[in-house]
């Protein structure tokens, strides 16, 4: 009696899946035709764990993969958000997948190999690999693990700075700049303060805050101000509502601006900024225009420059360039920077135009000076830490 | 005999069949909606990833935990006792198998045992505490253990962020377990993990369905006053429940961790996590050990299948959360049924209803 139980219930299921399966037509050939399309170059992209809608971060990657497919003829396919990160890529190198992007941070089976498999770099040695936000790429001693993959960098200390220094410039004039009626910024001593909200601490993280404690600091120094900066690493990245609540005690607190770096969180300080007239700075994509007039610049991690630029390199057969290497984004890339605030210069009085043309010009100045190296900025992601003693005129409310 | 077999069989698989039959076809109207073909859709998920060699041991490799949580709460369920901390106890109990897995360098073997232990060790002490504050304390279970899950998010991310982070991961991340402690992948996933899974199933099976454990159980779900009336140890034997579910819930997280995540991240159970997909799974098994296995090893497919879609098709593969949202809430409807027999009360009002048409009729 038990058995026939046992033995009729995996048949009733076995009878339902076949049922689906005698209904396809032909699975196998479905796929068949995608691969028999053969170009010279496919190119596949993993998103991470956010999705190809995130308004930022993948959904750059995936317009540049598609500019790139317009411009180059190159074959595409885009993996959303998959449960099995490390499956995903190993499918896609089966499937003759030339190049393969992916954005997620889950590098162990591609580099080193888990549960005694080899890792699926070595495996398929003729993909090339691209990661990103971290150097997986090196053995203990330093040296490149693997020649199929690329680390790509973005350098958004740097970005970071420019918006710590721009808070600065902006904070002092703020009166100058907007109207009251628009904005109701916090004057004074009192004024002096400005907010971080990062989703989790992390160098991914602590390289946004660094820079721009260093930016507001480097900023203060010059006026010869004393900042004071709030950081709370623990806002997650989905509760926008918790963030929003976080970056209202800031504001009431006196802080005139709050820089968010955690996912959808930001959006919440944004709305928060608006209601209470006071401003934000958002990260990855340029965002200034959904709450516009309050969202100060956003810092950028263009995705798409590297995917687009990696892409060339194939398609021009100058992989050499890249191939086993870590490249850093830097400034003057275009991959990584701050917005060319022209949405919030719509919220500018007719009588402050002449100082924010100064604060541009002032912005442009300190771009340079990053860019030559004569201001070095802390980058947390290559494991520097930051240095508060050089911070003379930034009080770090926080511990970090 | 086919009076009993249709009653005992029958209309038990046709319940459960039912909401997963609907989930997917109307999933189907939408994938068709959407402007493709929900056939094909449908063929690749199931094709790849329960009848490829590959696919059916990825789907198996991921079924291993959920198999796992799903009894863990099939169990308490069974009792009418409500372990909503499965996802809590299954965290925990994978942080420190991985703790242990970072620290110590031992043979393969041992460590390996080690790790699960100490997994199932810290799932049954976390357990503990609701089991306590229920049988001393008489404070609801659900509650408890529902909250406790967020507890033990933060302790876990607590720890992950600091004491036990590994400085050079730019992500919050412990540092990789010693690869003694890792299960050796058979061939492209599946690890000997799968066959402590089924190892459990076995000895769940038979407890509950063999043992007087198992019969205390079920006659503490059923009538918990006649239980206690009757004399037996009600609370004793909640706590036990509790302590089994706990430690079951501890090997899934130490298991997953040691043939699949190898280091705690913050998204080390994905979303929805292990624990509540086993929630799910044990309704969708209907509180039985073989519904749950086959229940689990369903839902895998649906996981695996779904990464196939994604690769294989233009579908997006959201459409898997569509369906198992739209699973939940028929399998809720079923659950609140065998709870409160809405369904005949209402046939009988409509019964009445008729019938008192009938009779002004005439």
């Amino acid at each position: 009696m038990k058995k026939i139980k046992l033995l009729s219930f995996i048949l009733a299921v076995l009878m339902c899946m076949s049922v689906l399966v005698g209904c396809m037509p032909n699975g196998n050939e479905m796929t068949g035709e995608k691969t028999s399309e053969t170009k010279d170059l496919k190119v596949a992209l993993v998103t991470a764990a956010a999705g190809q809608n995130d308004n930022g971060y993948n959904q750059a990657a995936v317009k540049g993969l598609e500019e790139a497919k317009k411009e180059f003829g190159v074959t595409t396919k885009i993996v959303d958000k998959p449960d099995d990160i490390p499956g995903a890529i190993e499918a896609l190198a089966a499937d003759g997948y030339n190049l393969i992007f992916t954005l997620e941070y889950d590098f162990d089976a591609l580099i080193k190999g888990v549960g005694g498999k080899t890792p699926i770099a070595t495996a398929y040695p003729n993909t090339t690999f691209v990661v990103f936000n971290d150097n997986p790429n090196v053995d203990e001693m330093g040296k490149t693990m693997h020649q199929n993959v690329v680390s790509v960098l973005f350098d958004v200390h740097e970005s970071s700075f420019l918006a710590g220094a721009l808070s600065v410039l902006i904070n002092e004039n703020g009166e100058k700049l907007f109207s009251p009626e628009t904005h109701s910024l916090t004057t004074g001593d009192k004024g002096r303060k400005i907010g971080f909200l990062g989703g989790t601490s992390s160098n991914g993280i602590t390289v946004f805050s660094y820079g721009f404690a260093e930016g507001i600091n480097y900023m203060a120094k010059e006026l010869s101000k004393n900042y004071t900066l709030y950081t709370d690493y623990n806002a997650g990245f989905v509760d926008s509502a918790a963030g929003a609540t976080k970056a209202a005690t800031y504001y009431s607190d006196g802080a005139n601006i709050v820089c968010t770096v955690a996912g959808s969180v930001g959006d919440g300080v944004d709305s928060k900024a608006k209601e209470l007239k006071k401003l934000s700075i958002q990260v990855d994509a340029d965002k200034d225009a959904s709450q516009s007039g309050y969202i100060l610049t956003s810092i950028l991690k263009n995705t798409d420059v590297p995917v687009k630029e990696i892409i060339k390199h194939y398609k021009n057969g100058t992989m050499d360039k890249v191939k086993g290497k870590a490249i850093s984004y830097s400034l003057s890339s275009g991959a990584t920077g701050i917005t060319n605030l022209s949405e919030i210069e719509k919220s500018i009085t007719t009588d402050g135009k002449e100082t924010f043309e100064n604060i541009k010009e002032k912005l442009k100045e300190i771009e340079k000076k990053i860019s030559d190296g004569t201001i070095k900025v802390t980058n947390s992601q290559a494991g520097e830490k930051i240095d508060t003693s050089k911070l003379t005129n930034l009080k770090m409310a926080n511990a970090q | 005999m086919t009076k009993n077999f249709k009653e005992r069989f029958l209309i038990p698989a046709f319940n459960t069949l039912l909401p997963v039959i609907s989930a997917l076809f109307l999933g189907g109207i939408i994938i068709f909606a959407i402007g493709d073909n929900p056939f094909k859709t449908y063929g690749v998920m199931i094709s790849k990833s329960l009848f490829t060699v590959d696919g059916i041991l990825k789907t198996l490799h991921f079924a291993s935990p959920l198999i796992l949580t799903g009894l863990a709460i099939a169990i308490t369920f069974k009792a009418n006792v409500f372990n909503m901390g499965v996802e809590g106890q299954m965290l925990l109990g994978a942080f420190f198998s991985g703790v242990f897995g970072f620290s110590f360098d031992l043979p393969p073997l041992l460590h390996i045992s080690l790790c699960l232990i100490v997994g199932v060790i810290t799932g049954i002490l976390f357990a503990l505490i609701p089991a306590f504050l229920k049988a001393f304390f008489k404070v609801n279970e659900m509650v408890v253990t529902l909250m406790l899950n967020y507890a033990a998010v933060e302790i876990t991310r607590y720890l992950a962020q600091g004491v036990f982070r590994n400085p050079a991961s730019g992500d919050v991340a412990t540092y990789t377990i010693n690869s003694s402690a890792m299960f050796n992948k058979v061939g492209k996933n599946i690890t000997a993990f799968f066959l402590i899974s089924i190892l459990v199933f076995i000895f769940i099976y038979i407890l509950m369905k063999k043992s007087k454990l198992g019969y205390e159980i079920t006659a503490i779900g059923k009538n918990e006053e006649f239980a206690k009336a009757s004399g037996m140890r009600v609370y004793r034997k909640i706590i036990y429940i509790m302590m089994i579910s706990g430690g079951i819930s501890g090997l899934a997280g130490a298991g997953w961790m040691m043939s699949e995540k190898y280091r705690y991240t913050t998204s080390f159970s994905g979303n929805p996590g292990i624990g509540w997909d086993g929630m799910l799974i044990a309704l969708l098994g209907a509180h039985n050990p073989v519904g749950v296995l086959i229940a689990a090893i369903f839902y895998a497919a649906l996981k695996t299948g779904s990464d196939y879609i994604n690769l294989y098709t233009n579908v997006p593969k959201d459409i898997v959360g569509v369906i198992q949202g739209i699973l939940i809430l028929f399998l809720s409807i079923k659950f609140i049924n065998d709870k409160t027999d809405f369904l005949g009360r209402m046939r009988q009002r409509l019964k009445s209803i008729r019938g008192s048409k009938g009779a002004t009729r005439i």
